[in-house]
């Protein structure tokens, strides 16, 4: 999935534990916005991250965006 | 692509009242669960713990650290490959069992690389000369004449090539050198690059095996009930209400009386049984405190001189002929670590043997409490380690979350599983300690500071839990002195990442700000001054300055603050950008941060560390406190115990000070100066000290 691609690209995940919910929550969020902006995937991307991964987070899902 | 439109919770509510069980098969153990070295039967090159070549050419380097998403299982690996001359793209990880083979396997600190900075490099070395040494023989070459280049050795006089799966029968036989020679930082292709990390594919598709996942066959799930006050004991316990959950096998006391577990056929059963125990509880003395009264514990302790931890010169005095002097009063809370994956541990103990899965940063320090549990010698003692689903401190020691998994073994025949709750871990969990600091400094005519006092109150601990960070400052000050109190309430504390430093970052920092305003001096140039000797550190102040615009107006509405920080040999200085809203709400727009961590292993992993840290600890300074209410933690999970969303994120900007310095560590160095990067910042835009954490609204 583009999604799982952008992740690995960015080298998102720390521990990795919260990154499943944080790729489908990503995955849902394309799926009804192809295109979202940073003000977007704020609004849609609350998941808790405690190893701090939410600016590669960000960057991923833009680049995700890109190839969806 | 179908639309979401059902939310996680009410899939679970679901899914649970209608009788559905979530199981879901792994077959992870494999995949990233950790072996003990064996002997092989196979005939394969394995000159230490360390490595191995099979004669097909695969390397499989093993990890004695655990990855709690630091990145070790990439990098520690990667030093090995780099003096191996290994192809990268041939190399297989594997996380290595508790085994004195990997030396000290206590991942904290920040002290991985640099603790295998050297053996590691030196077990690659080893390898790569006597494979050199091997093909040498075989082609009857002087072995000056051949070279080692990513996976095979070269002749280049005769052209001649070997893979080092060809090498491997030969290089066996080889004696393994003490000594070998080790590469030129100059000579690196691997170390310093961007490797992307090998635990990132599992990670992203649901393949990582933590150690909630662990599966084996026959095994029993647990649920602990804890007395909700710290230190309380069992009065009594009815175990009826929770027999009668259907699945509910067993109800044992535990831990000498400190706990019940209930043992079911499964995690969620457990949870039902534990729900309707019926636990009478010997409270004992820790409820008698309460926030408010350790506040004023602590203030009334700190009346009285404390331990003297470190005195230069003569404070004192110094104070007393002191063109002015600058006093503040600063207390840090308790905390919680709130790992994303609670704690849980995996237990087997049978045969006169005993078995354990866990996620732990410390699978030694499990073997040796699991011998002292069962009385077993440590070589019966197997330890597998998992990934981590975060670590910060929480899983390297004391290792509670063990004890209990090996007493409740003990009791069964089965393996068991022990699982706490996200409120367990909240609430019975082991806390960075809360301080209270009287801070008082001296200032010559000039603004330069010539004493500086600190009186540091807080709970009973190790050093490197209370003091380090306060005890020796990077700055230039001739009469010092740190005195330690200690009062304390009975909440158990363990180490959070940064630990000494993770508060007493934040108080010097923010009180060294206070001097420096008081000097009417720049912030930027009042430390730069009081570093001068140090250029390591200058230089990621003056990084950190330059980058961040210091000097230069800030975008409108915002204001800085800055922050200098040594945290072992890694120099760290950030930059903070912050605005305050008229409601008093905080918003960290950017921080900036510069770092001279050494050499750098993987410069992707050090961003994201230095980023992690910076997260970790301004979710604490915004937010983090932990609440005690008549001995009990009040906070229960993250809708009260509140963490940085994507929202609130600041922009991040990491900036790496190339060196030929020994790799510093980089997990927690980002940690310390965030707090009082953030707390300046507010001081510059709104004139009010930040002397109590956590920030929330600025009244």
């Amino acid at each position: 999935h583009p999604v799982q691609r952008a992740w690995i690209a960015e080298d998102v995940p720390q521990c990795g534990y919260c990154q499943s919910g944080q790729v489908m929550a990503a995955a849902a969020l394309l799926a009804v916005n192809r295109r979202p902006t940073d003000a977007q995937i704020d609004q849609a991307m609350t998941n808790i991250c405690r190893c701090g991964t939410y600016q590669r987070i960000r960057q991923a899902i833009h680049r995700a965006a890109q190839e969806v | 692509m179908t639309h979401v439109n059902v939310s996680r919770r009410e899939f679970l509510k679901t899914g649970a009242t209608a009788g559905a069980s979530l199981m879901i098969g792994f077959h992870f153990l494999a995949l990233t669960t950790s072996h003990r070295l064996s002997p092989s039967t196979a005939v394969v090159f394995k000159p230490n713990a360390w490595l191995e070549i099979s004669p097909d050419g695969s390397v499989t380097i093993w990890t004695g650290r655990s990855e709690m998403g630091q990145g070790v299982r990439t990098a520690m690996p990667m030093i090995v490959a780099e003096e191996l001359e290994a192809d990268w793209r041939r190399v297989r990880v594997m996380q290595g069992d508790a085994d004195p083979a990997y030396g000290d396997q206590v991942t904290v600190g920040s002290r991985s690389t640099r603790s295998g900075w050297e053996p590691l490099r030196k077990a690659g070395a080893a390898g790569r000369e006597m494979l050199i040494s091997a093909a040498a023989l075989i082609w009857s070459v002087p072995r000056e004449q051949c070279r080692a280049r990513s996976g095979a050795v070269e002749h280049p006089a005769s052209g001649r090539t070997l893979g080092y799966g060809a090498l491997v029968a030969r290089a066996a036989t080889l004696p393994v050198p003490e000594n070998p020679p080790l590469k030129s930082p100059a000579d690196f292709r691997i170390l310093g690059t961007r490797v992307p990390r090998v635990d990132t594919p599992d990670k992203v598709t649901g393949r990582a095996g933590y150690g909630l996942d662990v599966r084996v066959p026959g095994m029993m799930h647990a649920a602990v009930a804890r007395c909700p006050v710290f230190g309380g004991k069992v009065k009594s316990f009815d175990p009826a209400p929770a027999l009668a959950v259907p699945g509910v096998k067993q109800v044992v006391q535990i831990g000498g009386g400190s706990g019940v577990a209930i043992v079911a056929e499964n995690t969620w059963l457990a949870f039902q049984g534990k729900r309707v125990l019926k636990v009478e509880w010997d409270e004992g003395a820790t409820a008698q405190w309460s926030n408010d009264g350790i506040s004023t514990a602590f203030k009334a302790a700190a009346e009285k001189p404390g331990q003297s931890v470190r005195a230069v010169g003569d404070v004192d005095a110094a104070l007393q002929g002191a063109a002015s002097t600058v006093e503040a009063v600063y207390q840090a809370p308790y905390l919680a670590h709130a790992c994303m994956e609670p704690m849980n541990c995996t237990a087997h103990v049978s045969g006169g043997r005993c078995e354990i899965w866990a996620p732990t940063q410390s699978p030694q320090g499990v073997q040796r409490e699991a011998a002292r549990v069962t009385g077993l010698p440590v070589s019966s003692i197997t330890v597998h380690v998992t990934y981590l689903g975060g670590g910060f401190g929480r899983r390297g020691g004391p290792v509670d979350y063990a004890t209990e998994a090996v007493e409740l073994a003990q009791q069964l025949d089965t393996p068991v599983q022990v699982v706490w709750t996200r409120e367990d871990d909240i609430q019975n969990g082991l806390y960075r300690p809360a301080t209270y600091n009287v801070l008082r400094a001296g200032l010559d005519a000039a603004g330069r500071p010539v004493a500086w006092s600190h009186r540091l109150v807080g709970p009973d601990g190790a050093s490197f839990m209370i003091t380090r960070g306060a005890d020796e400052l990077i700055y230039a000050i001739p009469n010092f002195r740190l005195e330690r109190v200690v009062q304390d309430p009975g909440i158990p504390i363990a180490p959070w990442r940064g630990v000494g430093p993770s508060q007493n970052g934040w108080v010097v920092e923010s009180f060294v700000d206070e001097l420096a305003h008081a000097a009417g001096q720049d912030a930027v140039a009042f430390r730069r001054a009081l570093v001068a000797e140090k250029p390591r550190l200058v230089a990621v102040l003056n990084l950190a300055a330059q980058q961040a615009g210091w000097g230069s107006p800030a975008p409108e509405g915002r204001s800085r603050g800055i922050a200098l920080w040594q945290f072992g040999e890694t120099s760290v200085c950030e930059v903070a950008e912050v605005s305050v809203g008229t409601d008093g709400g905080v918003r960290v727009h950017r921080v900036v941060c510069a770092a001279d961590c050494g050499i750098v292993v993987n410069p992707d992993t050090v961003e994201a560390q230095l980023q992690g840290a910076i997260v970790y600890g301004l979710t604490a300074a915004l937010y983090g406190e932990i609440v005690i209410e008549r001995g009990r933690v009040v906070q229960s999970n993250f809708h009260d115990y509140r963490m940085l969303k994507l929202a609130e994120m600041p922009a991040i900007e990491v900036s790496l000070v190339k060196s030929e310095a020994v790799p510093g560590g980089v997990g927690e160095a980002g940690l310390p100066p965030i707090a009082p990067a953030v707390c300046n910042a507010i001081f510059a835009a709104t004139g009010k000290r930040i002397r109590k954490l956590p920030i929330g609204r600025i009244a």
